[in-house]
């Protein structure tokens, strides 16, 4: 099993609450000219968790699993931001669900949660929540140099199955991505955004698998390096979570926060159907 | 075949803005540095304001410290809010960005360049260049110019389509279009353009709302994908073609479709960011056949000398 420095990072009380799902007043044009409504961002989803299909659900458009929450003050926003990982404990410090405890499944514009259902019934907007952020400064010992880790909590890393051989690490995922199938996010930076594996092109959905991903899914991108932003770098290999679900949007689909990545082979893939979060996480 | 377009029926009206200030390309408000793809970081100089001697037609790459350097003259609409976001355009300024076209007449009407006529050669995309359009005047007027002065803008282009072809034109004046000489063959639109871009090397735009705001950037790092590509003698004002690239409604892959457009700005050391290419056509079903042509900038089709 890899070895951290989780010990050296510092671990603390990040506030947030359960956001409401907001709209418009009008239809989004979709990548083909058609006006569309789309629902599933924001907001507490008693039927879309980690785990599932990010695609098949009515209306959908950037759906959020499990529910999303979110720091209003613009200030103590970016600090969770950049603090809060995936796999992360939070807990529900007021209204009806107070003291429940759940993970943080993803980072889009707001964070994701997982709580378990019966615990979710009792969640409403406004409810405000404890992340215990931890994760930031993470590096795996003996590829401090070679491979950068980013938005991952220090525990659920070490049950990614991930194996040491011959100075690679091996790591299982579901499935890999080319470069160019990279969308909405491309650009920006690995800390606070995720980018977007591109369900514009209906004659890809095959080749890619593009309605087999679920949430939760850790993939592959190809000739992606998420270092220093995020772009084109030739034989590099980055590591991610789907995080959110499919668009119909140009250049958008289930987005991707990145956890690892590398100049060259150091990271090697295994696939693994199994290889989600939810199961690591053991929610499913 | 010479193609025939709807360029009667086109709506022609004024549009105001202002020639915008300098601003730098951190999105820190206290003025940070950028992060450049391998860990450097640098200044970030370049969206806004007057370049005496940075026009359409010039090698866009490799100035020192620059992000998304903008040729000539930048201009902005004209009611900004008190945000203190350079980022931030609404109501008109959003009109005065979506309904100019590249090759639209622009005359100054404040200040010592008063009476001044330039032409519009693109719009930016990322950080403060998405609200920005530049325009090209000559040298001797440039000298008189300051930022702040007020500008008009003549608009006539939006809605232009040409007849029994099933793709999109964007940005494009009529005038643009019958400089650029376009030739229809059984449905296929021919265009001149100085490079062709293969999709992987898009980066940063992907994603992004309408071809009428917003550009979608080649990226310009790591060196061996500049190599790679080609990109080392690009201009700004270069027509290019890229492949697999959809920009009819929003920007994204996809597989067979064709875009063409310019080079609206100059390049990026941020990791998959750099020149921001401004859509004027985009096909589907690949209707475009892009023809190579060393010549193929704004400089010579305009004739902005």
């Amino acid at each position: 099993m890899i070895k951290t420095n989780k010990e050296k990072l510092i671990k603390m009380a990040v506030m947030a609450e359960v956001n409401h799902p907001s709209a418009g007043r009008d239809y989004r044009t979709d990548f083909d000219g058609v006006p569309r409504l789309g629902i599933g961002m924001s907001g507490v989803k008693y039927n879309v968790a980690v785990g599932d299909l990010t695609t098949g659900w009515a209306a959908e458009e950037h759906t959020e699993c499990g529910l999303s929450i979110q720091n209003k003050d613009p200030n103590e926003s970016n600090a969770l931001g950049v603090s809060g990982c995936i796999g992360n404990e939070v807990t529900i410090v007021s209204g009806d669900a107070k003291g429940a405890k759940g993970y943080i499944t993803g980072k889009h514009g707001h964070f994701m949660v997982w709580f378990a259902p019966e615990e979710q019934e009792k969640i409403v907007p406004g409810d405000r929540l404890r992340v215990k952020a931890w994760g930031v400064g993470l590096k795996i010992l003996g590829f401090e140099d070679k491979v950068k880790v980013n938005k991952i909590d220090p525990i659920l890393i070490e049950k990614l199955g991930i194996q040491e051989k011959k100075g690679k690490l091996i790591v299982p995922v579901v499935n890999e991505y080319p470069c160019y199938i990279m969308g909405s996010g491309y650009g920006m930076w690995p800390v606070t955004i995720d980018y977007d594996i591109q369900t514009t092109c209906p004659d890809v959905f095959d080749e890619f698998k593009l309605k087999n991903i679920r949430f939760g899914d850790i993939v592959c991108l190809r000739d992606q390096l998420n270092w220093y932003g995020r772009g084109y770098y030739k034989g590099a290999v980055t590591i991610g979570i789907v995080i959110h679900g499919w668009s119909y949007h140009a250049g958008h689909g289930p987005g991707v926060t990145t956890i690892l990545s590398t100049k060259d082979d150091t990271i090697q893939v295994k696939l693994d159907q199994n290889a989600n979060i939810s199961k690591y996480l053991g929610i499913k | 075949m010479v193609v025939k377009t709807n360029k009667n029926t086109l709506m022609k009206q004024v549009l105001i803005g202002k020639i915008a200030p300098p601003s730098l390309s951190s999105s820190d408000p206290r003025g940070g540095y950028v992060t450049t793809w391998d860990g450097r970081v640098k200044l970030g100089l370049g969206p806004g304001g007057v370049k005496y001697n940075v026009k359409v037609g010039d090698p866009c790459l490799d100035w020192p410290e620059s992000e998304y350097l903008e040729p000539g003259v930048s201009l902005m609409g004209v009611d900004e809010g008190p945000s203190t976001s350079p980022m931030s355009a609404s109501g008109t300024s959003i009109a005065f960005l979506k309904l100019s076209n590249v090759g639209n007449l622009v005359t100054i009407i404040s200040g010592d360049a008063k009476g001044s006529k330039g032409i519009i050669t693109g719009k930016g995309g990322i950080g403060a260049t998405g609200s920005h359009l530049q325009a090209w005047f000559s040298a001797e007027n440039l000298e008189k110019m300051s930022t702040g002065d007020r500008a008009k803008v003549i608009s006539e282009g939006v809605g232009l389509t040409i007849e029994e072809w099933d793709g999109r034109l964007f940005n494009t004046s009529p005038n643009l279009l019958e400089a650029l000489k376009p030739i229809l063959t059984k449905g296929v639109l021919e265009l001149p353009v100085s490079k062709i871009i293969p999709i992987h090397a898009m980066g940063i735009g992907v994603g992004g709302s309408s071809a009428e705001t917003g550009g979608w950037c080649i990226q310009s790092n790591p060196p061996h994908l500049v190599e790679e590509i080609g990109l080392k003698d690009l201009k700004f004002g270069d027509l290019v073609a890229i492949t697999d690239a959809l920009m009819s409604y929003g920007k994204g892959y996809y597989k067979g479709a064709v875009t063409v457009g310019v080079i609206t700005t100059g390049g990026s050391e941020v990791a998959g960011q750099g020149p921001s290419v401004m859509a004027i056509a985009t096909s589907k079903k690949g209707h475009i056949k892009p023809r190579v042509d060393s010549d193929a900038n704004l400089a010579q089709i305009l004739k902005l000398w």
